[in-house]
């Protein structure tokens, strides 16, 4: 038993991270603007297409197009702030940008499905396991934590260290007191929301790891579940929350099928994704602003 | 009125007229354009003596019916769109088997060698579109046989119409258990069934090589066509006298099966079935080998038989079996001869002869043996029933036992529709000489190109060079 639980934590934590990363951007978007961004679906896909043909076209494998994916992100993010979400956001009907963003979402993954078809495509991408004397766990799987470990860092620094961190918290605390205090609110929303865009991308690429032939235009839909449950359980707004939820869904994910199948008659592989929602009915019921949500 | 509300109204009235435009643009565009019947270029009828024999006794001849000038079998397929991987390799397959049998001089009707004429429409992968063209087969085109399109949702849409007409029908890619279950009088099935025909083979082959392997995982996708290879699976484990030491679902979106694969590991089968589609046995494949999970018998239906799964895995493929129904290895003459059972049409060897004169590119597939099955089925229902008669058709399908290039067709002759006869071939990835991935057809041993092997341990195969397909 014991060495079951210590499978269930290693990788309920390595997926976990992930998780969490995937969901970040969701969370400092909805922070800094108040957008629930249905388009992040497709952000993440279009990251996990990134890593796909930067291993096919270059060679590169999904850790080494994190750059890539990156830029991509941050690029198509302010592109689609300009072009759609600023003229969106101070619109009197609050669902606009609700609607726009999952418009948005529906016409880049038929465009994605025009453009590399509907087939499932994967990144073979292996360099062995590290064998302890129970279980095993793949070296890539070691890699993709590491590397979501160091882009939490550099985030943590971009929100604390830098002017556009400082700016995005402002603007995320109030963004009308930012204003006042000089902060450019206007750039500081289109950064925000392209580092959001950039944090999706990059989640896409490292879930790429994880699924050895998922890649396809709807794949998104699979996580955006996913990162909604992450993000309220952890915190909306609090890129730190998504941190944090995402390590409860994994360790959550991890556990709940070994625990489930001591209950006669039940499947608990298909029972986890209840779980996960019963969870969050509960979390919002005594914590509304998730496990580390701001409270005023 | 301001001149800003005059902009907006004429802004209002070009944005309509556009709107107007655009969609006139795409409904010409998307409409399909009436369909023209397609024929291959009719093949002159040769002398060359017929190879098969039809011992099977025919039923007696309608004595008013004439004999054609030709027989007309009609086919709405998908050459396009979605399943055009798929539909294409089955046409080819049907082409092939309608080439075959002109070479031949035709079908046997009444003492004259009839030739077959095909009549062929793109059904786009479309399953209303195909709705249309079928029963435009058979009420413009007046054929005498239709063969349904691949894939059970098109059966499923397609068979209604046949039914209306009364036609005489073949299916031949359907193989949800759902479509025997419809009571379908005029349709006969060539394709096996999840629930009757998968795990069989395998299981038996296994209890060949390795008499001491008892104890069975099962664990298969929760949908229709999963479910049904967990329920065969669950079946045929209990009558082959298996252990069943787990049997579990998973979710049709699965993305993580590590959990699942653990507890499999701990109650360390012998043997594990995975029933499902492509992309979660690939998924399973690979998590088993992230895990180091060595069991000696793996099973995954119906990933394994894709080219794609040794083209992805590599050396990690190795091991990996699955279940096929039909490769160009197979040589089911053999076990007719065995049994003394008649064998009808071409070898494996013609047909994919046939498959590269007609124009076939690369390695001849399982649609391809899908197709040339249906059109044997046809022409042999015909030299049977010596009419082009739908009750006597089907009928004559009842009577029919025999192999051909796509193993056994026998149906229950209570419900035509049920394909009892179907066997399904093994096959295995191995690693074959000068560090080959090999592609192997290990059961039935006759025509085996390989001898099966048990799951190579996964520490084994981490000092194996990368394998070259």
């Amino acid at each position: 038993m014991f060495e079951l639980i210590v499978q269930v934590l290693v990788y309920g934590v390595i997926i976990g991270a992930v998780y969490g990363l995937a969901t970040m951007g969701l969370n400092l978007i909805w922070g800094v603007m108040r957008v629930v961004n249905f388009t992040h679906a497709e952000f993440l896909t279009l990251g996990a297409y990134t890593a796909y043909w930067a291993w096919v076209l270059i060679g590169l494998n999904p850790i080494a197009s994190i750059p890539l994916s990156a830029l991509l992100g941050f690029v198509i993010g302010i592109f689609i702030f300009y072009i759609i979400i600023y003229r969106l956001l101070f619109s009197p009907d609050i669902h606009s940008t609700l609607v726009a963003t999952f418009a948005l979402g529906v016409a880049l993954a038929e465009l994605m499905k025009v453009l590399w078809t509907a087939d499932y495509r994967g990144v073979p991408w292996a360099l062995g396991v590290i064998k302890f004397s129970w279980f095993s766990i793949p070296i890539t799987y070691v890699f993709t934590f590491i590397s979501c470990i160091l882009i939490i860092i550099i985030v943590y620094f971009i929100l604390y260290r830098t002017y556009f961190g400082k700016s995005i918290r402002a603007v995320i605390w109030d963004s009308g007191a930012a204003a006042i205090c000089g902060v450019n609110v206007k750039a500081t929303l289109a950064l925000g929301f392209a580092l959001g865009s950039a944090l999706a991308f990059i989640g896409g690429s490292l879930i790429v790891v994880y699924l050895p032939t998922g890649i396809n235009p709807y794949m998104g839909h699979l996580y955006l579940l996913r990162c909604f449950v992450i993000a309220v359980v952890g915190g909306l707004g609090n890129p730190w929350g998504a941190l944090a939820g995402g390590l409860v869904l994994g360790l959550l994910e991890q556990a709940s099928p070994i625990v489930l199948g001591y209950i006669p008659g039940v499947e608990p592989l298909s029972l986890t994704p209840f779980l996960s929602f019963l969870i969050l009915i509960i979390v919002l019921i005594i914590m509304p602003g998730g496990i580390l949500g701001r409270r005023r | 009125m301001s001149s800003r509300a005059v902009s907006k109204t004429i802004a209002v009235i070009i944005a309509v007229i556009v709107i107007i435009a655009i969609a006139a643009a795409a409904a010409i565009v998307v409409m399909p354009p009436t369909p023209s019947p397609t024929s291959p270029p009719p093949t002159p009828p040769t002398t060359t003596p017929t190879t098969p024999t039809s011992p099977t006794t025919p039923i007696s001849p309608t004595p008013t019916e004439k004999i054609p000038s030709e027989i007309r079998i009609g086919v709405a397929i998908q050459l396009s769109g979605a399943q055009v991987v798929e539909g294409s390799a089955s046409f080819m397959g049907i082409k092939c088997a309608v080439q075959w049998i002109n070479d031949r001089g035709g079908v046997n009707f009444k003492g004259v060698k009839v030739p077959l004429k095909l009549i062929y429409y793109d059904c786009e992968s479309k399953r209303d579109y195909a709705v249309k063209l079928v029963e435009k087969l058979i009420t413009e085109d007046k054929v005498d046989i239709v063969i349904h399109p691949y894939a059970s949702t098109f059966v499923m849409a397609t068979a209604p119409v046949t039914e209306k007409y009364k036609m005489f029908s073949i299916n031949f890619g359907g193989s949800s258990d759902a479509l025997y279950q419809q009571g379908f009088k005029y349709m006969v099935s060539t394709h096996g069934f999840a629930i009757l025909h998968y795990w069989s083979t395998p299981f038996t082959m296994i209890k060949e090589v390795d008499p001491t392997a008892r104890k069975v995982a099962i664990v298969f996708k929760d949908d229709e066509w999963g479910r049904s290879l967990g329920e065969s699976a669950r079946t045929k484990a209990k009558s082959f006298g298996f252990e069943i030491v787990y049997d579990r679902s998973y979710p049709p979106d699965i993305t993580d099966a590590t959990p699942m694969l653990r507890e499999i590991a701990a109650l360390n089968p012998d043997i594990l079935c995975v029933g499902g589609h492509y992309k979660d046995g690939y998924l399973i494949a690979t998590q088993l080998r992230d895990l180091r999970i060595n069991i000696k018998w793996v099973i995954i239906q119906v990933a394994v038989a894709k080219p794609e799964f040794g083209d992805g895995l590599g050396k990690w493929a190795v091991g990996f079996i699955g279940e096929t129904t039909w490769e160009p290895e197979c040589k089911w003459e053999i076990i007719a001869a065995r049994e003394g059972k008649e064998y009808y049409g071409p070898t494996s060897d013609e047909l994919v002869e046939y498959y590269y004169k007609l124009g076939g590119k690369g390695r001849p597939s399982a649609y391809t043996g899908y197709g040339a099955i249906a059109v044997l089925v046809a022409a042999k229902c015909i030299e049977v029933a010596q009419s082009l008669n739908s009750d006597k058709l089907i009928e004559a399908a009842k009577t029919l036992d025999f192999y051909c290039v796509k193993s056994r067709f026998k149906v229950d002759p209570e419900n035509p529709a049920k394909q009892i006869g179907s066997i399904n071939p093994v096959v295995q990835w191995q690693r074959g000489e000068g560090n080959k991935l090999v592609y192997a057809v290990i059961y039935p041993f006759e025509f085996a190109t390989s001898k099966p092997i048990p799951m190579p341990k996964w520490e084994e195969k981490e000092g194996w060079p990368e394998l070259k397909p």
